[in-house]
């Protein structure tokens, strides 16, 4: 892709594109909008555009643009390009798995809650699979999605883990810690950093959902199912619906979520357990959303979208979370509606009272 | 480093959250694979590294804690995926495949 005036590579600076904005022809003035778009999105990370005023109506439809790298099994970043928006299926599971659900993830937030790519300004989204040898994991690393192999390299009969990919909630997952980090900040220790992965949960299973057209209550929330192989003992890694019971495994141990904040685990341990106790929250929204029913993106999702986008800041613990979402829940239902009153039970069933203590 | 050791690797974090807590001996491996571990322990200068270097954490990363004890000293070092030393990388990767849970 290359830009009308190719500003990646020249020094076209904002304050003269905004005089293109200001003074130039029609034609001009698209090409300027363009370029500053593509250049935000090619570099894959926040352009200060909400500091250039737009003096014109921006008339291009907000669109996705993927990209899949193939890490060749390194740990160098980005890698080679696989598959750019718009190719065909390269064939490789985890290259249109991750391409796919790249896509789903966008549709989410963009059909649902109006927002275009993890910054709201059109962000590439980019991805690198076959990360490292035998990496068992996958992460967002501030700019891309990063996802390894798990154990593929391994013959079968030893393998405990699929390749990433292979959950669309862990992509969902990822993408999302790209929107806190636009977002609210979350910072990744102790109830903040819950609640950072917990908001990925939620969002990483509302997209699994919505694909699947499932309601609250038809919807397994189950967060990356389809991760371990047939030699472990479990369903999933995490539950949203009864955190601790995703797995018990002989090698990998149990899942220590709590799900209510008398087993909150105080650790120094994953950041202050930021992926143990998560499970509080989780459940909250998976309770808050079943008490309203419906599609969980519909109601409940709005709730902590909006919270995520608009209220919540890099220190906010469960209890400011809850405060918000049940304000939020007033705002957009009314007081004492349906809405508000699930919220505030699906906080008050794990433990935390909104309101003033 | 002459003498028999022992290495604990500790791995919390990442995606899953699922820690790896492994203790190595090295009058249970064979020769070779001592050698080995004991040179990149060396080339390290691993008793001289600081206790910890954790960058801001970013999520779903793993960190890293390994302790060594040999010859009567005993040290600790603590690292974010982002933050380990160039010569420690070696060694992470190795005890890395080393106490990978297989069945």
């Amino acid at each position: 892709m290359t830009a009308p005036c190719n500003c990646i590579f020249c020094i076209t600076p904002p304050h003269m594109i905004e005089k293109i904005l200001e003074q130039g022809t029609p034609k001009q003035k698209e090409r300027a909008l363009k370029a500053l778009t593509i250049s935000a999105q090619f570099r894959g990370r926040r352009q200060s555009l909400a500091n250039i005023s737009f003096p014109v109506h921006r008339t291009l439809q907000p669109v996705k643009h993927r990209l899949v790298y193939h890490g060749e099994f390194t740990e160098n970043l980005p890698g080679n390009l696989a598959r750019k928006e718009e190719e065909d299926p390269t064939g490789d599971a985890a290259t249109d798995e991750a391409y796919d659900g790249a896509g789903h993830t966008w549709d989410l937030y963009y059909d649902i809650f109006g927002r275009n790519s993890l910054d709201d300004k059109g962000m590439h989204l980019v991805s690198t699979v076959h990360y490292g040898q035998g990496y068992d994991n996958a992460f967002w690393d501030g700019e891309q999605m990063v996802y390894g192999d798990g154990d593929e390299d391994l013959p079968e009969a030893e393998r405990l883990f699929r390749r990433f990919t292979i959950a669309i909630d862990i992509i969902g997952h990822e993408l999302t810690h790209g929107i806190t980090q636009f977002e609210a900040k979350l910072a990744y220790y102790g109830q903040s950093g819950a609640l950072n992965e917990s908001f990925s949960d939620v969002f990483g299973s509302l997209v699994k959902q919505r694909m699947l057209n499932q309601t609250a209550a038809q919807a397994d929330w189950l967060i990356g199912q389809g991760l371990f192989t047939a030699n472990v003992s479990g369903q999933a890694i995490r539950s949203m619906k009864e955190p601790g019971t995703a797995y018990d495994d002989p090698l990998l141990g149990k899942d220590p979520q709590p799900g209510h904040m008398s087993g909150y685990v105080n650790t120094t341990s994953d950041n202050g357990g930021v992926h143990i106790n998560s499970g509080i929250p989780s459940r909250a929204f998976y309770i808050c959303a079943s008490e309203i029913g419906g599609y969980a993106w519909e109601k409940a999702g709005k709730i902590w979208y909006i919270a995520l986008r608009d209220r919540l800041k890099a220190g906010s613990d469960f209890k400011e979370a809850a405060d918000i979402t049940f304000q939020i829940a007033g705002e957009e239902y009314g007081t004492g509606s349906a809405e508000q009153n699930a919220t505030k039970k699906g906080w008050a069933d794990v433990g935390i009272t909104v309101g003033p203590v | 480093m002459s003498n028999a050791f022992i290495i604990r690797f500790e791995r919390s974090g990442g995606f899953t959250g699922i820690a790896v807590d492994k203790t190595i001996n090295s009058l249970e491996m064979k020769q070779e694979e001592t050698e080995m571990l004991r040179m990149m322990i060396d080339h390290s200068d691993f008793f001289t590294l600081p206790y910890k270097e954790i960058a801001k954490p970013h999520p779903d990363r793993f960190t890293y804690k390994i302790t060594v004890e040999t010859e009567g000293k005993k040290h600790t070092v603590q690292f974010s995926q982002t933050s380990v030393p160039e010569s420690l990388k070696d060694l992470i990767r190795y005890l890395i495949e080393k106490t990978r849970s297989r069945i």
